[in-house]
């Protein structure tokens, strides 16, 4: 199992425009350096409505609002991030896949995905009752905690994929 | 004047000796640095869209700057003492690196217009008509800071 990823990923890499974005002295700090800034696009959305989850900020407008001005900006981010986080990975499929932390990293996001789910699919249906309260119940704050906590491992375990640590 | 001897006291420090002695140091402070920048960008970003006309149902600019100006203030200082912290590790490479010196620059330029202009755009609840002009120029002002920033890693 493990040498059929690592074939992928050395077959990936090798392909001729995976190669040349890696050997390219623009085209790779361009696309890492969108894929770095791109974070305010994705996560200051998250953001704000994990802060209005949590009851550290917009505790005067219901967490339905909040969502529905905030929520399609991520998912536009997430467009961004996911693009260019795929051009990345192409460039160095097997640095990727020897690095632990980028492994903690794919994990992370999958765990923050399941978080943004549960609490869309479960807890929000519960929302009725304290979409205008500025403290929301324990499980939702917990939800809106959570995904800060996980988003800042993403973060710190893309970096130091980056390091080689 | 030359003042690569400031430079060079920078990177004797002890401050300075410590991160870029210890493994973990200069990533840990980095990767703070990099969250820390993520919440003030991420916050920009929303009041500065909405600044420059994006729809967010009745959300006043003004307000939005009520909710985050203490995490946008706190993200900064943050960025700051982590900034400061790495530049002390690697002063010497910095004062050699073409991106370093744009990148204070821009920083100085990003702080300044932010508690000056860029605040009086988000004083009140009517924002001045100049206000989407705020807006776009703090964007581009602080994304130009961090690309230089990222830059320096690079050149």
């Amino acid at each position: 199992m493990g040498t059929t990823i690592l074939g992928f990923c050395q077959w990936l890499q090798q392909l001729q425009w995976a190669t040349s974005l890696r050997e390219s002295s623009l085209a790779f700090p361009v696309i890492e350096g969108t894929h770095l800034l791109g974070l305010a696009f994705i996560l200051g959305p998250v953001l704000m409505f994990d802060l209005r989850l949590s009851g550290l900020a917009w505790r005067e407008h219901a967490v339905s609002k909040i969502a529905r001005i905030f929520v399609p900006y991520s998912l536009a981010g997430a467009v961004l991030m996911f693009g260019t986080g795929i051009l990345l990975f192409c460039s160095e499929a097997v640095k990727c896949y020897n690095s632990g932390w980028f492994r903690i990293k794919v994990v992370l996001l999958i765990v923050a995905a399941i978080n943004a789910l549960y609490f869309h699919t479960k807890t929000q249906s519960t929302w009725a009752a304290w979409d205008n309260r500025p403290t929301p119940p324990p499980n939702a704050r917990m939800a809106g905690v959570l995904s800060m906590v996980f988003w800042a491992g993403v973060l710190l375990a893309g970096r130091w994929t980056a390091y080689n640590l | 004047m030359n003042i690569y001897w400031f430079y060079q006291w920078c990177d004797s420090t002890r401050l300075g000796e410590w991160v870029r002695g210890n493994t973990w140091a200069f990533p840990l402070t980095e990767t703070v640095h990099i969250i820390a920048l993520t919440v003030l960008l991420g916050s920009l970003f929303v009041i500065d869209l909405r600044l420059m006309g994006a729809k967010m149902r009745d959300l006043v600019p003004a307000r939005m700057q009520k909710e985050l100006h203490s995490y946008i203030d706190w993200s900064i200082v943050v960025i700051l003492i982590t900034g400061i912290m790495l530049f002390l590790s690697e002063a010497s490479k910095a004062y050699s690196n073409a991106a370093f010196r744009p990148k204070v620059i821009l920083l100085a330029m990003a702080l300044v217009y932010h508690y000056t202009v860029h605040r009086r755009a988000l004083a009140t609840e009517q924002p001045p008509r100049w206000a989407p002009w705020a807006g776009a120029f703090s964007l581009i002002l602080w994304f130009s800071v961090g690309a230089a920033g990222r830059a320096i890693g690079f050149v």
